[in-house]
C-alpha cells in the first residue's frame, strides 16, 4: 500500500468522494480489525472498534494532512479508541476474559487437515499466551511483529518515546518467552 | 547472569534498532547461552508475525458508509440537543459554570491578551460548546487522535490550559434535575454523569482540549 495512493484517496474524499473512502476502508479494514482483535480479544467487539475508527477517520478528513504516515495516523486513532473500550469494560465490570469470543485459533481438529490443524494449535497457544500480557504490551508485540512497524512508527502512535518502545518491546518478549518455556511448551 | 550477557540488548538487535550490532553479533558466536536466547526470540518472532486476524465481514464497507450516512442525514450533533430542550438547558447550565472557570483561568496564564481573547471567545460560543459535548455524547466515550498533538507542542498552547482539577471540580458541583435525566439514553446519561462525579478526568481534559485546539 503506497503512502501516496493513501493520500491521493484521501484528498479525494476530502472532496466528498465515498467510494475514495471506502477504497481506503479496504485497504486498511483487515489490519485495523487484526490490531483491536488483538487488544481485545473479542471478533465482535473488534469490529465495532474498527467501525468507529473509521467513522472518527471520516469525522477528521477536513483536518488530516500529510505529515504523519496514513497508517500511522489509523493505527493511532485504533489505539485511542481500544484503550477507551477496555477502560469501559473495565468501569462496567466486563474484563477482557469475558469478552473473548471462540477463539479462531483453536478450531475444532475433525476435518482440518493433520498439518493445518497443527499450525491452528500452534496460533492458538501463541495468541493465548499472548492475551495475558498487558494492553500496552500486547500493542508494542502487534505493531512490530504482525505490522512490522519500526520503533519510530511505533512511538508516534503509542505516544511515547522511541526508548520506552524499545524497553516494552523488551519485556513484552520476555515475558512472552518466559510464560512460554514455564508452561513446558516447545514452541521455542 | 554474568555482566558480560547481552540479553537486555536481544530484543533491539533482531529488530536491527541495537546500537552496535557487531559487539553483540561477535558475543552471539562465542556465548551458548545468549544464542540460545537468540534463537529463542527468533522463534518467538516468526510465531508472532505468522498469527492471524479474524476477517471483516464481508459488508464491513457498506456499514460503515451506512453509519455515515445516517448521521449525515441526522444532521448536526446540535439537532440532538434541538430535540432534548431540558438536556441542552443543563448542559448550557453545566457548560456556564465551566466557561466562566476557564476564562478566568485563561485570563491568568495566556501569555497575551490576544489568546486570552482567543479563548474566551471559544468557550462562550455556546453553540461550538454544545458541539463538541454532542460530539461527546455521540461516541460515547470522546477521544481526538490530534488532542496529544496538542498537549505535547513545546511551543503551542497545550501548556496554557487551565487545570483538569479546576474544571472537574466546577463540574462536581452541578446536579442534574429529574426532567433533564429523563431526557438522556442510558448511555448518555452514562457519559454525563461520569463527568459530572469527575471520575474521568481523561476524557474531560480532552474535551477541553479539542476546544482549545478549535480556537
Amino acid at each position: 500500500m503506497s503512502e501516496m495512493e493513501d493520500w491521493a484517496l484521501v484528498e479525494r474524499a476530502q472532496a466528498g468522494d465515498l467510494d475514495a473512502f471506502a477504497q481506503l476502508m479496504s485497504r486498511y479494514q483487515r489490519p485495523v480489525i487484526h490490531f483491536c482483535y488483538r487488544m481485545l480479544y473479542s471478533e465482535q467487539d473488534a469490529e465495532d472498534i474498527a467501525q468507529e475508527v473509521f467513522i472518527r477517520l471520516h469525522r477528521y478528513l477536513a483536518r488530516l494532512t500529510p505529515q504523519a504516515k496514513f497508517s500511522t495516523m489509523l493505527f493511532g486513532i485504533s489505539r485511542n479508541l481500544c484503550l477507551n473500550h477496555i477502560r469501559d469494560m473495565k468501569r462496567r465490570g466486563r474484563g477482557m476474559g469475558q469478552s473473548l469470543d471462540s477463539q479462531p485459533e483453536l478450531v475444532s481438529t475433525g476435518s482440518i487437515p493433520s498439518h493445518e490443524a497443527q499450525l491452528k494449535e500452534l496460533e492458538g497457544r501463541i495468541a493465548d499466551a499472548m492475551a495475558t500480557l498487558s494492553a500496552e504490551h500486547r500493542m508494542v508485540l502487534h505493531l512490530r511483529e504482525i505490522e512490522g512497524l519500526d520503533y519510530e512508527a511505533i512511538s508516534e502512535i503509542m505516544k511515547c518515546r522511541k526508548g520506552t518502545v524499545k524497553s516494552r518491546l523488551a519485556r513484552a518478549r520476555e515475558q512472552l518467552r518466559q510464560l512460554l518455556i514455564n508452561q513446558g511448551d516447545d514452541l521455542l | 547472569m554474568s555482566a558480560m550477557h547481552v540479553t537486555d540488548q536481544l530484543s533491539a538487535y533482531i529488530d536491527g534498532e541495537c546500537d552496535a550490532p557487531h559487539k553483540i553479533a561477535r558475543h552471539l558466536q562465542s556465548c551458548p547461552d545468549c544464542a540460545r536466547r537468540h534463537m529463542e526470540l527468533l522463534k518467538l518472532s516468526n510465531h508472532l508475525s505468522a498469527l492471524q486476524g479474524p476477517e471483516p465481514e464481508s459488508d464491513f464497507s457498506q456499514q460503515v458508509l451506512a453509519r455515515l450516512q445516517e448521521k449525515e442525514q441526522r444532521g448536526p450533533a446540535i439537532l440532538l440537543f434541538m430535540r432534548r430542550p431540558a438536556l441542552a438547558l443543563a448542559l448550557a447550565a453545566t457548560f456556564s459554570i465551566v466557561s466562566a472557570g476557564v476564562v478566568f483561568l485563561a485570563k491568568q496564564s495566556a501569555q497575551t491578551t490576544q489568546q486570552a481573547a482567543q479563548v474566551n471567545e471559544a468557550w462562550l460560543d455556546d453553540e461550538a460548546v454544545i458541539l463538541a459535548f454532542g460530539d461527546l455524547l455521540d461516541a460515547g466515550v470522546w477521544v481526538d487522535p490530534f488532542v496529544s498533538d496538542v498537549m505535547e507542542d513545546e511551543e503551542g498552547i497545550g501548556d496554557e490550559l487551565p487545570s483538569v482539577d479546576t474544571l472537574v471540580e466546577s463540574l462536581a458541583t452541578f446536579t442534574l434535575d429529574d426532567d433533564a435525566i429523563a431526557w438522556y439514553e442510558e448511555e448518555d446519561l452514562i457519559a454525563v454523569m461520569d463527568l459530572l462525579a469527575g471520575e474521568d478526568a481523561q476524557m474531560l481534559s480532552e474535551l477541553a482540549t479539542t476546544h482549545w485546539d478549535e480556537v
